[in-house]
C-alpha cells in the first residue's frame, strides 16, 4: 500500500518535470538588429525592456500586415499605414472595419522612433509600445478585442514559433498583447527614412532643383532679405518635426477656447493646451496627403496657402501663424522643398514589406 | 580577542568615516512680479498693456556651486527649464554633493560655446539638446530663450496680436552668480532660484516694443534682452 502511494507520488512528480511548454523545441537565440542609414537622424532610445532582434520585427512585421488584428479580419495595420504612402492612407480620415471614419487623419510612421513626446496626433500615448495596443480595441479602427486576438495567435501554427524566436516564450500560453505590442513598436522602430534628395544633396552627393534649394533659404530663414516662411521653428531638420504639439490657427470658430478637436487639451487637461497637434514629419509629405489632422487640405500649396494666411485666430494659435506675404515664387519653391525630403529606400528592405505577398 | 577588536575598532572607524555628502535639489520657479507665473492670465506692463505669456523656456549650462575656498563642484553641463510645463517648480536633483560652506551658485543664460556649436542631431532623442525647437538652422546656434505670447492691443479684452523673443548665438551668453553663503549640514538640501518675468519688459525704463523678433541682426536689443534675464534670477529667501 505505502509502495502504491510511494509509486502515484513518484509518478506525478516525474510528469511534472517532464511537462514541456509546447514552444520549447524551437530555438530561441535573439540577435540585435542594428538600424542603419540613421546617421542623418542621430541616435533614438531602445527602451531595456523591448531592445529592437532581428527576430522580434519578423513578428511586429507579420502583426503589422495581418488582418488577424482586426475584428472582422478584414483589415491590419498597415490598411491605414500603407508604405507606399508614407505608411499613410490617403485619406482625410481613416476607415475602420465597420465603414466609420475615424476622427482624424493616419499619420504617417515614418521615424517614429524618435517621437520621444508622445504618439498620435494628440499626444495621448507616451510609447510606440502604449501606442500600439490602442487601434485593435478602437471602434472605429479595427474594433476587436485583444483576449479574442490573443487566443486566436495562440492557436496558429504561424505565429507560435513568431514569439518563440522573438522574445523567448516557453509555450503559447505565454502570447501576450504586451508582447505583440512590443513587436509591433520595434517593427515601426525599422521604418526610417533619412536618404532623401535634400540628405544626399546637403552631403555632397546630389542635386536637387533650384527651386527647392531657393525653398530651403525661406524654409529657415536662411537669406535675410526673404520673407521667413518660420516653418523651421515647428519642422526644423534633422526630423522636419520638433516633435511637439501646436495650434496651427486651422480650426475655425475657436477665438475663445471652444475647439471642435481639442488634441492635446484633451488629455493634459490644459486650457493652454487645447487644440495643440503633433507637428508631424514633412519627411515624405508629398506621399502623405491629404494634409492636417483632419485631412482638409488635398494639395501643399494648400498648405502653403492657409500657413501664408495667418490662421483663424484661433485662441491658442501660435505666435508665428503669421500673416507672411509670401511671393508666389516662394510658395512654389517652399512645395519643391518639401518635395526634395522624399525617400522610400525602406521600401527596399525586406523586413518591410508585406510578408503575406 | 578583545584586545585585538579594540586595536581594530580605531582603524575601522578612520576608515569608514567618509565625507558627508548631500543629495542636492535644485528647484526653480517662474514668476510674474511677486506672483507665480500663469500661462491663462492677463498681465499688465508699465505702458498699461495687456499681455498673456504663452511660452517660457531656456537652456543653462554650467551649472556648478563655489565654495567659500573657491572650489567648483560641477552640477550639471545643462538643463532646459521649460516654464509653461510647470511654472511653479522645476527641479533637479544632484547627489553626492560635499557638505561645504558654499559662496555661490553659479551657471550661464544659454548654452556655453562648446555646447552651442553641436546641433539636435548629436544628442539621442530623449536628451533636451535634442529639441528641434531650440535650434534655428540661419543662426547655426541654438535657441537660448524662448519668450512669446499675446498683446490685447486695441484693449478690448482680445489677445489678437502675437510677440516673440527667442535669443541665441554666443554673444548673447550670460553669466549668472547666486551669493549663497551657506554651508550645508544636511543629507537633503534644497536651493530655490526664482525667474522673475517682468522686469524683462522694460529696457532703459521704456516698455519693449511687443513684435516677432527673432533677428540676430538686432544685437543691441537682444544683448539688453538677456543682460535682464541675467538680473532676473534672484534666490528664494
Amino acid at each position: 500500500m505505502v509502495i502504491g502511494k510511494i509509486s502515484i507520488y513518484f509518478i506525478l512528480i516525474f510528469a511534472i518535470l517532464s511537462c514541456k511548454g509546447d514552444l520549447e523545441d524551437i530555438s530561441y537565440e535573439p540577435q540585435d538588429y542594428v538600424v542603419e542609414g540613421v546617421e542623418n537622424l542621430g541616435i533614438f532610445p531602445n527602451p531595456k525592456d523591448n531592445p529592437t532582434t532581428l527576430d522580434g520585427v519578423k513578428l511586429g512585421q507579420h502583426l503589422f500586415y495581418d488582418p488577424i488584428l482586426s475584428g472582422n479580419g478584414t483589415m491590419s495595420c498597415a490598411s491605414c499605414h500603407d508604405p507606399q504612402l508614407a505608411f499613410t492612407d490617403g485619406r482625410a480620415k481613416s476607415i475602420g472595419i465597420d465603414g466609420i471614419p475615424g476622427k482624424r487623419s493616419a499619420m504617417s510612421l515614418i521615424n517614429s522612433a524618435y517621437n520621444t513626446n508622445g504618439l498620435f496626433w494628440d499626444g495621448r500615448t507616451k510609447t510606440l509600445e502604449e501606442q500600439a495596443l490602442l487601434p485593435v480595441t478602437d471602434p472605429v479602427e479595427l474594433h476587436h478585442t485583444w483576449p479574442e486576438v490573443i487566443e486566436d495567435l495562440k492557436k496558429s501554427e504561424l505565429y507560435r514559433p513568431l514569439f518563440r524566436k522573438a522574445f523567448g516564450i516557453e509555450d503559447s500560453d505565454e502570447i501576450t498583447k504586451e508582447l505583440a505590442a512590443k513587436a509591433l513598436a520595434q517593427f515601426q522602430r525599422i521604418l526610417i527614412s533619412a536618404n532623401s534628395p535634400y540628405d544626399k544633396w546637403k552631403a555632397g552627393k546630389g542635386a536637387i532643383s533650384d527651386e527647392a534649394a531657393n525653398g530651403e533659404l525661406t524654409f529657415f530663414d536662411i537669406d535675410p532679405l526673404r520673407t521667413d516662411g518660420e516653418c523651421g521653428h515647428c519642422h526644423n531638420e534633422p526630423l522636419f518635426t520638433a516633435n511637439e504639439y501646436f495650434d496651427n490657427g486651422i480650426q475655425k470658430g475657436a477665438e475663445n477656447g471652444d475647439y471642435k478637436d481639442k488634441g492635446l487639451g484633451a488629455h493634459t487637461n490644459k486650457a493652454t493646451d487645447l487644440g495643440k497637434m503633433r507637428a508631424p514629419t514633412l519627411r515624405n509629405i508629398a506621399l502623405t496627403a491629404p494634409y492636417m489632422h483632419d485631412g482638409r487640405f488635398q494639395t501643399l500649396e494648400e498648405v502653403i496657402e492657409h500657413y501664408d494666411s495667418g490662421g483663424h485666430g484661433s485662441k491658442n494659435q501660435d505666435v508665428l501663424i503669421l500673416n507672411l506675404k509670401l511671393t508666389d515664387d516662394q510658395k512654389l519653391e517652399l512645395v519643391e522643398f518639401m518635395k526634395a525630403l522624399t525617400d522610400t529606400s525602406y521600401l527596399e528592405n525586406p523586413l518591410v514589406k508585406n510578408p503575406f505577398k | 580577542m578583545k584586545k585585538l577588536a579594540i586595536l581594530f575598532l580605531p582603524i575601522l572607524i578612520l576608515f569608514s568615516c567618509g565625507e558627508d555628502k548631500t543629495e542636492l535639489k535644485l528647484e526653480f520657479k517662474g514668476l510674474f512680479g511677486e506672483e507665480t507665473l500663469s500661462f491663462d492670465k492677463e498681465y499688465t506692463l508699465e505702458n498699461d498693456k495687456k499681455i498673456k505669456i504663452l511660452q517660457s523656456g531656456m537652456y543653462l549650462s554650467d551649472l556648478r556651486l563655489i565654495t567659500k575656498a573657491g572650489k567648483t563642484i560641477k552640477l550639471d553641463d545643462y538643463v532646459h527649464l521649460d516654464f509653461e510645463k510647470n511654472a511653479s517648480s522645476i527641479q533637479y536633483s544632484f547627489k553626492e554633493i560635499p557638505q561645504e560652506e558654499f559662496k555661490s551658485l553659479d551657471f550661464g543664460v544659454g548654452l556655453n560655446s562648446d555646447l552651442n556649436k553641436t546641433k539636435p542631431k548629436d544628442y539621442p532623442s530623449n536628451d533636451v539638446m535634442n529639441k528641434s525647437s531650440y535650434y534655428w538652422t540661419a543662426w547655426k546656434s541654438y535657441i537660448f530663450s524662448k519668450l512669446e505670447g499675446k498683446v490685447d492691443n486695441n484693449n478690448d479684452g482680445t489677445f489678437a496680436k502675437g510677440w516673440l523673443f527667442h535669443s541665441g548665438k554666443d554673444e548673447m551668453y550670460r553669466n549668472v552668480s547666486l551669493a549663497l553663503d551657506r554651508k550645508f549640514n544636511d543629507e537633503n538640501e534644497t536651493i530655490k532660484v526664482n525667474f522673475d518675468h517682468k522686469p524683462l519688459f522694460t529696457i532703459d525704463g521704456k516698455t519693449i516694443a511687443l513684435e516677432i523678433t527673432h533677428d540676430p541682426s538686432d544685437a543691441a536689443f537682444f544683448a539688453k534682452f538677456m543682460d535682464n534675464m541675467k538680473a532676473s534670477f534672484s534666490l528664494d529667501k
